[in-house]
């Protein structure tokens, strides 16, 4: 219940501040933006909402992930764009430039409405109540956001450079409440993965020697580039390049000649005019790139509370075979949640869990993949998530080998019972997840 | 011509495979492999490519000549072109500068008064940077691609007393492999010498980095490892020569078998770690665990060093002589030595740029004598703001030396 408040007080937060700076930017446009925003935000989670409740599988959320890195990616070419022209901070505010275009107030508005709405129901998922209230509430604070508006500094420009900036980063944010819509971890998996291919193709390239050549110390230097915090690292400097181009782009920005004027405390005040205005302009891209900021910690510190249950452990027969009976107790290996095992053998440790997926297949997977450091799984709602890299693997592909999936072991199973040979068990745990590591950095 | 040197193009094509990149990494965990061999067999991609290195090689044409032209315009031998500086103004005076000389120097200006111009400048260009850098790039640029195009590889292991593969030089034989520690080396302690001899290629002691080029091919040693001479006789097994079997048991601790072919036999050796704290690859004192195995039992084990026998139960095994070797690529690279070329062009351009950018950029400043007046123009390389405000103030001076 309080995971769920904070996400709707949370979401309302940065709608309100999307429908504030919607109205700031065409404000020209009267009620216009406002009531379209509205209107988009309404019909986005009243469509959300209908598909979740038809489908609720993840290609619904999948098709917003792609929508969502969509809008990072157009965004990231509007800010080169911006950084490469330049901004002339005299003669360009969004209100001044668009008066007599309502059209883009408009279709601006109800994308950006359908979107946010979209991403709100998304987060909340298949909770009736808190859908309806959120969305009767972010109605209401876009239609509000005219009048609210006007209570707002006159000063706080929301330029045309900024303007696509701060509207992403809100929706980013929104996204970032639900690990099924996260951005940002897949991205440092990706920015992760693009680096250790990276050097490792330029090592080859350059024909460096190997490890046992160099010095440890070296070494180590370089085993940094192939751990987990390089992804973190990379993945930042990608979330916050659009935020830095259009700081460096108003920073840079040419201010107006006055060689003309031979009065140097007029020519002073003019310039000091100009940089005030120029700063005023940093307050909307200094904002949302604190929004990012929250974004990525919501990323890494999810509300939601993960199933990880104690792993029972477990003994083989003198034919060193496994048997869980299905049902013992307060156990059921087909409630639909993962179990988790641990077996000893020699000195190693085994885990591993079994888990009935949606489609009533009972799977039984390591308690590992097969490129990451072990540190386990947790099942959340519809997925489980790596605990290393913080990937989500959605339930019904859990048993299937690659990428970041558990490594999935044969067993055999009967109405009673599940029963696993513990030599195979035990060789594939020391083939993949203790294999693991061997590389400079420790696994992925 | 004006659009291939244009700003815009190399970051143009650049982002044009960034989204590439993008896209395959949506649907492949090998992107930057399959991008590589995407632009392998795509030649528009290829010449997307090509666009890159033409850009900035015509780029750095161009900053050439506008340096020169700057430079031979403040020393009075142009007229004014527009492009060169920053800002430009003509002021309606007779021009008449006789304190605006000691004003500048006082501000740290370089003076040069010549007839008719003066003109003033501080700091250190950045031109040779900026040029350093774009053609330090266009190289990068066309070693990858001929390296994604045209490099050619092949591995095999080089033995001491064997030949060299019959691509390279089958005359030439490999006369020793040098394994040694060097503490006090930066960043690679253990270096490796192949001594090889003979043939075409001569008395050659090819090392480690930068690798060692023989007929056209690169040495890139990659993983080191033992072939020993293993003599075994046991009861009932048909008496064979002692034969060399190469074996991946580096580092000491790596295991790796001795199949013997038609017996029940298979014998597991590693290195073992050196008591010493030497590396017995460098100095050259080994000793192997082994483990036989007949039919999936162990039979035997235990430790036996180099020039030993062990013998039980009938079963003799002999290490007699042991031979280093490395396993190894040759390969075939005509882009390689572009990078290298390009690592030293930016490098340069790196250590003189970023200092002057910091300390002293360049600042320059014109006045010349026209029909109309005097036109002033100035162009700073850092520091816009602290310069403009010189030149206004130069401006003020000129206008008040009229009035007076």
């Amino acid at each position: 219940m309080t995971w769920t408040l904070a996400k709707v007080a949370l979401l309302l937060f940065l709608w309100s501040a999307i429908s504030l700076v919607l109205q700031r930017a065409f404000r020209a446009g009267g009620r216009l933006p406002g009531c379209g925003a509205a209107f988009g935000y309404a019909v986005g989670g009243a469509v959300v909402f209908a598909s979740l409740g038809a489908r609720g599988g993840e290609g619904l959320y999948a098709a917003l992930r792609i929508v969502g890195a969509g809008w990072f990616l157009l965004l990231a070419l509007w800010a080169a764009l911006v950084a490469y022209r330049g901004v002339d901070v005299a003669t360009e505010t969004t209100s001044e430039v668009l008066p007599r275009r309502r059209l883009p107030a408009l279709c601006t508005a109800l994308l950006a409405g359908f979107t946010a709405g979209a991403l709100s129901v998304a987060v909340m998922g298949r909770q009736p109540v808190a859908v309806v209230a959120l969305l009767l509430v972010g109605v209401a604070v876009s239609c509000l956001a005219p009048v609210t508006q006007t209570r707002m500094p006159a000063s706080l420009t929301v330029g045309r450079e900024s303007l696509p900036l701060a509207l992403v980063a809100g929706l980013l944010a929104m996204s970032a409440l639900s690990p099924r819509l996260n951005l940002f971890t897949p991205l440092t998996m990706k920015v992760m993965k693009f680096i250790h291919d990276l050097v490792h193709q330029l090592f080859e390239t350059l024909l460096v020697p190997d490890h046992p050549f160099f010095r440890v110390d070296v070494w180590g230097l370089i085993g940094l580039l192939f751990s987990r915090d390089v992804g973190f690292w990379g993945g930042l400097v990608i979330w916050f390049v659009p935020v830095a181009l259009i700081l460096i782009a108003l920073g840079r920005s040419r201010l107006p000649s006055v060689a003309h004027i031979r009065q140097g405390a007029r020519r002073r005040s003019l310039l000091a005019g100009y940089v005030r205005e120029r700063n005023r302009r940093f307050l909307v891209p200094a904002g949302a790139g604190i929004v990012l900021g929250l974004s990525i910690y919501t990323s890494l510190n999810p509300m939601v509370e993960y199933w990880d249950p104690k792993p029972l452990a477990v003994t083989a027969n003198p034919q060193g075979v496994i048997v869980i009976a299905k049902k013992a107790g307060e156990l059921d290996l087909e409630d639909g949640r993962l179990h988790k095992f641990t077996y000893s053998q020699g000195g190693t440790n085994v885990r591993f869990f079994i888990l009935m997926r949606p489609d009533a297949h009972l799977t039984a997977v390591l308690d590992a993949c097969s490129i990451c450091q072990p540190e386990g799984y947790g099942q959340g709602e519809g997925t489980v998530i790596c605990y290393y890299c913080r990937t989500l693997i959605p339930i019904e592909t859990v048993g299937q080998p690659g990428g970041c999936n558990p490594v999935p072991f044969p067993f055999s199973g009967s109405p009673e019972a599940v029963t696993i040979d513990s030599r195979t068990l035990v060789t594939t745990w020391e083939n993949t997840a203790l294999a693991v590591g061997k590389g400079p950095g420790g696994g992925k | 011509m004006t659009v291939l040197a244009a700003r815009a193009v190399t970051p143009l094509v650049l982002g044009v495979f960034l989204l590439i990149y993008i896209g395959i990494a949506f649907v492949s965990d090998e992107a930057l492999v399959t991008l590589m061999e995407l632009i392998r067999s795509k030649p528009l991609l290829v010449l997307l490519a090509a666009l890159m290195p033409a850009n900035l090689a015509l780029r750095a044409a161009l900053e050439a000549r506008d340096a020169v032209r700057r430079r031979t315009l403040l020393r009075g031998g142009l007229p004014v072109e527009g492009g060169l500086f920053d800002a430009e103004v003509v002021l309606p005076v007779a021009g008449r500068w006789e304190n605006l000389p000691d004003w500048l120097t006082a501000r740290g200006y370089r003076v040069f008064p010549r007839g008719e111009q003066l003109s003033a400048r501080r700091g250190l260009p950045l031109a040779p940077a900026r040029v350093l850098f774009l053609l330090g790039c266009c190289c990068l640029v066309i070693g990858v691609i001929l390296s994604l195009l045209m490099r050619a590889s092949f591995r095999t292991t080089l033995i001491e007393g064997e030949p060299l593969p019959p691509a390279v030089d089958e005359r030439a034989v490999v006369q020793r492999l040098i394994l040694r520690d060097d503490p006090r080396a930066l960043v690679l302690e253990r270096k490796l010498v192949i001594q090889v001899g003979g043939g075409m290629v001569g008395e050659r002691s090819l090392r480690l980095y930068p690798p060692g080029r023989v007929s056209g091919y690169f040495v890139y040693p990659r993983y080191l490892g033992l072939a020993p001479l293993v003599a075994v006789s046991a009861p009932g097994l048909a008496a064979r020569p002692p034969a060399y079997y190469t074996l991946m048991i580096y580092p000491p601790g790596k295991e790796d078998a001795v199949e013997l072919a038609g017996t029940p036999y298979k014998i597991w050796l590693s290195l073992e770690s050196p008591t010493t704290g030497v590396d017995p690859l460098v100095s050259g004192e080994m000793a192997l665990r082994f483990r036989v195995v007949r039919g999936g039992d162990v039979a035997f084990e235990g430790r036996l060093p180099v020039g030993e026998t062990f013998n039980r139960d009938g079963f003799t095994l002999s290490i007699p002589e042991v031979r280093k070797l490395v396993v190894t690529d040759f390969i075939r690279d005509n882009g390689l030595d572009l990078i290298w070329l390009a690592t030293f062009l930016l490098a340069g351009a790196f250590i003189y740029g970023v200092p002057v950018r910091l300390f002293a950029p360049r600042a320059e400043l014109l006045f010349r004598r026209e029909l109309g007046g005097v036109r002033a123009c100035f162009r700073a390389e850092g520091r816009e703001r602290e310069h403009a405000g010189v030149f206004h103030e130069a401006l003020d001076l000129l206008s008040d030396e009229q009035r007076q």
